[in-house]
């Protein structure tokens, strides 16, 4: 990466709570990270662990009034988002921050051609008139690996495939040149193939334009060939941070290494019993918890883990922990 | 393959094409497979391809057009819904969302012990119902809780035990852990493999992900736009694919390892899949085949066996034979 170091996001001890009839539960707890120019940075976790919560907060798109920022900060190029008014924050999401969600459909409207949709925003946010914000849209379906760019604008969203529809959304989101895309499971829905073209995309965009990106995935893979940096979230809090490299290495915490080992791999022999980690994630409702989430089900639990949770320690060369257990007997 | 009285379900011919207003849609165009006893064959494909069109169409949910299915040598395709009922007992499904496939309204316990009220009549379900629990790891305590309380990887298993309470001979799963996270969906894994060891039950096994397949299948076959394009033992088809969309489809799923993906060769699929009413001349991948030459455009490749047990549906073996 050529401009890296240059920080684009700041999230500092974030903490997101949704007040619901049953209860107050807290998804995300203490979660700080940083995106720098150019650098794409990974969320992992299983379902429910907080990282598009995380990742809503930092859009300040949670759903409201049930869902909202009850503590920490976040900062994009200095910028505290926190506190902001919606009509400010429409502004940051336009013109800085743009996002892709797993399903195209859902962000699309189905009623008005993409023409009407794309040409809409650049109109809205670039104050450009009609005719050149068509152009400009036009322009960037042909980036994204649109054939036809010109003539297929004027289609609906049914008329494109998955994979096609993706890319509409990926165009959409680069129309204000934003600094920062926030990609939650972009193609979870997506085939194998045509999964490869889209994250060959994505890493062709942020090479062209030294956008950060955040991918939100649960798929280990797509994190090893993707990020340079990864985040392994469970229950709500940063449990490992780490450069990707070194993270399938050598994983420090019990849950990466757990995880990186109940995923079945073409380039393993195949093993009799796959490793799975028994027992289910806590669920968040049930909380405030004593000491380590990850205790119920980790293999190498001991008298400490229940005394208190335990911090995020940072063991040097950019990674961060947050366990008892020391480092040398995980190996 | 092994003699012809090893197969307990055998498809032949297999064509399921629905009427759609710009035409037809041939979900399942002449298709052959046999599954021997206390096998599993992997069925994978991207979507759209037909998989689980063929499992739907075993069990009767959707009529074939054409083609024979023979369960444990009797011919089933034609039988109507009332016929199918006993061979309930014989063959079943699981599907893929535990969230859609179970009734919200019903206790655990009514909607495991339903097959055996309906089937065998029982009145009295409770012991086997608390039986299957355990054999599919779930507390039978439980079991007058509701769908709801329970998570997906424990639904799923609520769904197998269902399947499992007439006893069957043959399981078709179709995407029975693609809903599942990563660290449950290795549960529901060891969990069908013991069963399968335990019970001798066959699995037809389908899904997307082929690190699944590899890891539960002992034979696989590849499907592409309604045809098979591939057979062979598992080792065989991921070692040494003979289709190149075989290769293709195997090059693209991203490997957990970093070190691995940094160097890796990815062959790159152009376009796409091409849209399914479209009338089909020729090899239906050529569109996308890296590899494709002038014959592939005007005459689709038959599914013919290239090696012992390694079927392919591509004329570039051939191709190459008569270049050397």
């Amino acid at each position: 990466m050529t401009a890296a170091g240059e920080n684009l996001l700041q999230v500092r001890d974030l903490q997101t709570r949704f007040v619901l009839d049953e209860g107050t539960v807290t998804a995300v707890d203490g979660v700080s990270f940083d995106v720098a120019k150019g650098e794409i940075v990974g969320i992992v976790g299983e379902s429910g662990c907080g990282k598009s919560v995380t990742n809503l907060s930092v859009l300040g798109l949670l759903p409201k009034p049930q869902g909202r920022i009850s503590k920490g900060s976040v900062l994009f190029e200095g910028r505290e988002l926190v506190g902001l008014s919606e009509n400010q924050l429409r502004q940051v999401r336009g013109n800085n921050i743009a996002m892709i969600f797993q399903d195209p459909m859902t962000s699309l409207n189905p009623y008005l051609r993409v023409e009407e949709q794309l040409a809409e925003v650049v109109q809205l946010h670039l104050g450009l008139d009609r005719k050149a914000a068509v152009a400009r849209a036009v322009e960037l379906l042909r980036r994204v690996g649109i054939p036809d760019a010109a003539a297929r604008i004027k289609s609906y969203p049914h008329e494109f495939s998955g994979g096609m529809r993706q890319r509409v959304m990926i165009a959409m989101a680069l129309l204000c040149d934003p600094e920062l895309l926030i990609a939650d499971e972009p193609t979870t829905a997506l085939d194998v193939t045509i999964q490869a073209q889209i994250l060959e995309l994505l890493k062709e965009l942020r090479a062209e334009r030294q956008m950060g990106i955040i991918l939100i995935t649960h798929d280990l893979g797509v994190v090893a060939g993707m990020c340079d940096r990864v985040l392994v979230m469970y229950a709500g809090r940063i449990v490992e941070e780490a450069p990707t490299h070194e993270l399938f290495a050598n994983p420090q915490h019990p849950y990466t290494q757990a995880l990186l080992k109940s995923v079945p791999r073409l380039d393993e022999k195949i093993h009799e019993t796959l490793f799975s980690i028994e027992g289910l994630p806590p669920r968040l409702d049930k909380g405030p918890f004593t000491g380590c989430t990850f205790a119920p089900r980790c293999p190498l639990v001991r008298e400490a883990c229940h005394a208190g949770e335990p911090a995020l320690e940072d063991t040097g060369g950019g990674r961060k922990r947050r366990c008892v257990v020391p480092v040398e007997e995980l190996a | 393959m092994s003699g012809a009285n090893g197969a307990i379900l055998e498809i032949q011919g297999l064509k399921v094409h629905f009427p759609v207003p710009r035409g037809v849609v041939k979900a399942v165009d002449g298709i052959d497979l046999r599954i021997e006893k206390g096998e599993t064959l992997g069925l994978v494909g991207e979507s759209g391809c037909g998989k689980s069109t063929v499992a739907r169409t075993v069990v009767g949910l959707v009529k074939p057009t054409s083609g024979r299915i023979v369960l444990e040598g009797r011919e089933i395709q034609d039988l109507s819904p009332q016929e199918m009922r006993p061979l309930r007992a014989e063959l079943q499904m699981v599907f893929q969302d535990p969230y859609a496939s179970l009734n919200p309204r019903m206790t655990v316990a009514s909607i495991i012990g339903e097959p055996l009220l309906i089937h065998r009549g029982l009145r009295d379900t409770d012991a086997r119902v608390c039986e299957l629990m355990s054999l599919v790891g779930l507390d039978p305590s439980m079991r007058r809780r509701y769908p709801h309380e329970f998570s997906g990887g424990q639904r799923q298993r609520i769904g197998l035990a269902r399947s499992l309470a007439l006893e069957p001979d043959v399981i078709l799963l179709d995407e029975p852990v693609s809903a599942l996270d990563v660290s449950v969906q290795a549960q529901v894994m060891n969990l069908l493999d013991d069963l399968k060891k335990r019970l001798g039950l066959t699995y037809l096994f389908i899904a997307h992900n082929l690190a699944v397949v590899r890891h539960m299948s002992d034979r696989v076959a590849v499907m592409y736009l309604g045809r098979i394009v591939e057979l062979a033992d598992r080792d065989t088809i991921y070692a040494e694919p003979m289709h190149p969309y075989t290769e293709a489809l195997l090059s693209a799923v991203p490997v957990p390892d970093p070190v691995v993906e940094d160097t890796r060769e990815r062959i790159r699929l152009e376009g796409e899949i091409p849209s399914p009413t479209e009338e089909i001349i020729g090899c239906p991948f050529r569109a996308r085949c890296p590899k494709a030459f002038d014959r592939c455009k005007t005459e689709a490749p038959k599914l013919k066996e290239h090696a012992p047990g390694h079927f392919g549906a591509c004329h570039l073996p051939e191709e190459n034979q008569s270049d050397e």
